[in-house]
């Protein structure tokens, strides 16, 4: 008689508490591989996040040094005076300013660290640059001349009149939020709109006889604002800072290479708003020799964290504003800064170099 | 059979969040790596001192045996100077299986450039294991100093999506949208 127990299959066959305990068994490793998994995604994502970050900011480094170093004055030596001349001055149709862009911007907008306007031969114009109708004209005039200038805002991708990103994404969950970041902009205004050989260039006076620093910024800054002038070249720059020096010790006047510009500001006419000032004569219609330039890039992932817990990003901004005043403690100020960022949990990168400007002859008699 | 069921269980709960999540990873690979190539040509321009092509082929998927259209790959190319030839600079990249560019120009603002058919002077791609000459493609044209042929007054974008989707007039949830600056050629990923 054959008994349940010695069934031949019943032996071979699992039980229900063996399926159970293998399967609580199974259940830990696979919580354990997807930790893991999880860890290795972050890790993943973090680096990819760094070298992409990095990678926008060394393209803006590179683009901003390229460009600059093709910075020109085309000076001459010409009458101090059309009517009455006594001597020969520098002169010069075209204008070179950097400077802490709260100043050279009359902080008009959220704006950090160094700005830098200048005029080179990039030949955009056009309908290259977007114009309509007889644009081709200057589509072949490689050399032409621009307006040019790099600096830092903290804007928004959704801004109204100049927005960054499509409409749908703002429908959408997942790209829907607003996205402030500090971000290195340029302004580039195309050949067929260059004013500043306007005969009417400022209140009905040319360039020239401009009075006030403002007055003879005004090409860049009513036009900064525009959509088709100034774009991103990369995000998450939090600041950029431009030192102008001249090659050594400037002979027979006793200033030092940083001298002239002891507060970043270095504007080539100086002369007509400053007069006073015994910079004025040695900075009259010149290129600085050297600019060393300093960019801040963060990265993604810790802006976002910043953004998110609620960081004062404004403040942020503030802060760097407040150093950098003085071109002799750069080093303090930087070491400060890097402090501040450290204390905020803020990845970041330094970038520096030294950008020649090749048409920078700088000459030490202000006239002969 | 109760083991059995809450394997099933088991099985179905793991696949139903690793499905989406592998389809999210493959948009983001795709993407990642167009931003990356789309940045490569500036660049490349740039160092080449030339103008660079970069070209979206729209054909068939050989690879799955479907006839069904899409802007699958791309690739970067030049301009012979003398002949007018394009003279390929890399292989053909290809999207991840299943995903290609949002047919919509409100979501791909790029398909606005106008597609063409390719000519005697492009050359055939391959498609399989066999080449072929039947593709049309847009192309964008990155000029040395960074900036590319598009018009400067619109938003220039290209969504990613799975190719069930493709057609869609309202977004799906996984997308991946690349906007690409018309005056410094540089790409923001969204």
């Amino acid at each position: 008689m054959k008994t349940g127990r010695q069934h031949p299959g019943r032996h071979r066959a699992f039980t229900l508490i063996e399926m159970l305990v293998s399967m609580v068994i199974m259940s830990f490793i696979m919580i354990a591989l997807v930790t893991a998994l999880g860890q290795t995604q972050n890790l993943w994502n973090q680096t990819q996040d760094r070298a992409e970050k990095f990678r926008e900011a060394r393209i803006g480094f590179e683009t901003v040094s390229r460009r600059l170093s093709n910075a020109i004055l085309n000076p001459y030596w010409g009458y101090d005076d059309a009517e009455n001349p006594t001597e020969y001055a520098r002169q010069s149709e075209l204008h070179f300013v950097v400077g802490p862009s709260d100043v050279i911007l009359e902080a008009s907008r959220e704006n950090c660290g160094s700005a830098v306007f200048f005029q080179a031969p990039f030949g955009y114009g056009g309908e290259e640059a977007g114009a309509r109708g007889g644009g081709k004209d200057y589509e072949k005039l490689d050399d032409a001349l621009n307006c040019w200038g790099y600096y830092v805002e903290y804007n928004s991708d959704m801004e109204i009149g100049r927005p960054l990103r499509p409409d749908f994404l703002e429908s959408s969950p997942a790209t829907s939020g607003e996205r402030m970041r500090f971000r290195l902009m340029e302004y580039r205004l195309p050949t067929e709109r260059l004013a500043l050989f306007d005969d009417d260039f400022a209140a009905g006076a040319p360039l020239s006889e401009a009075l006030s620093s403002s007055d003879i910024n005004h090409w860049f800054s009513d036009s900064i604002t525009r959509v088709e002038n100034s774009s991103p070249v990369a995000e998450n720059i939090l600041t950029m800072i431009l030192t102008p020096r001249a090659p050594g010790k400037v002979a027979s006047q006793s200033i030092e290479e940083t001298d002239i510009a002891p507060d970043y500001h270095f504007d080539s006419r100086r002369y007509q708003w400053d007069d006073g000032n015994s910079l004025s004569e040695i900075t009259r219609h010149q290129i600085p020799p050297v600019i060393d330039m300093t960019l801040i890039a963060l990265t993604e992932a810790s802006w976002n964290r910043f953004d998110e817990s609620g960081g004062d990003a404004l403040g942020l901004l503030e802060f760097v504003n407040s150093l950098f005043t003085e071109s002799k403690r750069f080093d303090e100020d930087l070491k400060i800064l890097e402090e501040k960022l450290a204390s905020l949990k803020l990845d970041h990168r330094i970038f520096s170099t030294t950008i020649a400007l090749r048409s920078g002859k700088w000459i030490t008699s202000p006239q002969k | 059979m109760i083991v059995i069921t809450i394997m099933g269980m088991l099985v179905g709960v793991t696949l139903g969040g690793v499905l989406p999540m592998l389809h999210a990873y493959r948009l983001s690979s795709s993407a990642g790596q167009l931003q990356a190539d789309l940045a490569y040509g500036s660049q490349l321009s740039g160092k080449l001192n030339v103008p660079i092509e970069f070209r979206f082929y729209r054909h068939d998927d050989l690879n799955s045996g479907r006839n069904l259209k899409a802007f699958r790959s791309y690739q970067l190319v030049k301009r012979d100077g003398k002949t007018g030839d394009v003279i390929p600079l890399n292989r053909i990249t290809h999207f991840e299986i299943g995903i290609v560019i949002h047919e919509l120009e409100n979501f791909s603002g790029i398909l606005d450039i106008g597609e063409q058919d390719a000519g005697q002077q492009d050359p055939t791609i391959p498609l399989g294991n066999q080449t072929s000459d039947e593709y049309s493609y847009i192309e964008i044209q990155y000029r040395p100093d960074g900036s590319t042929t598009l018009p400067k007054d619109k938003i220039w974008c290209v969504t990613l999506v799975n190719e069930n989707r493709a057609d869609e007039d309202i977004l799906p949830e996984n997308f991946r949208t690349l906007v690409i600056n018309p005056v410094t050629g540089s790409v923001r990923k969204y």
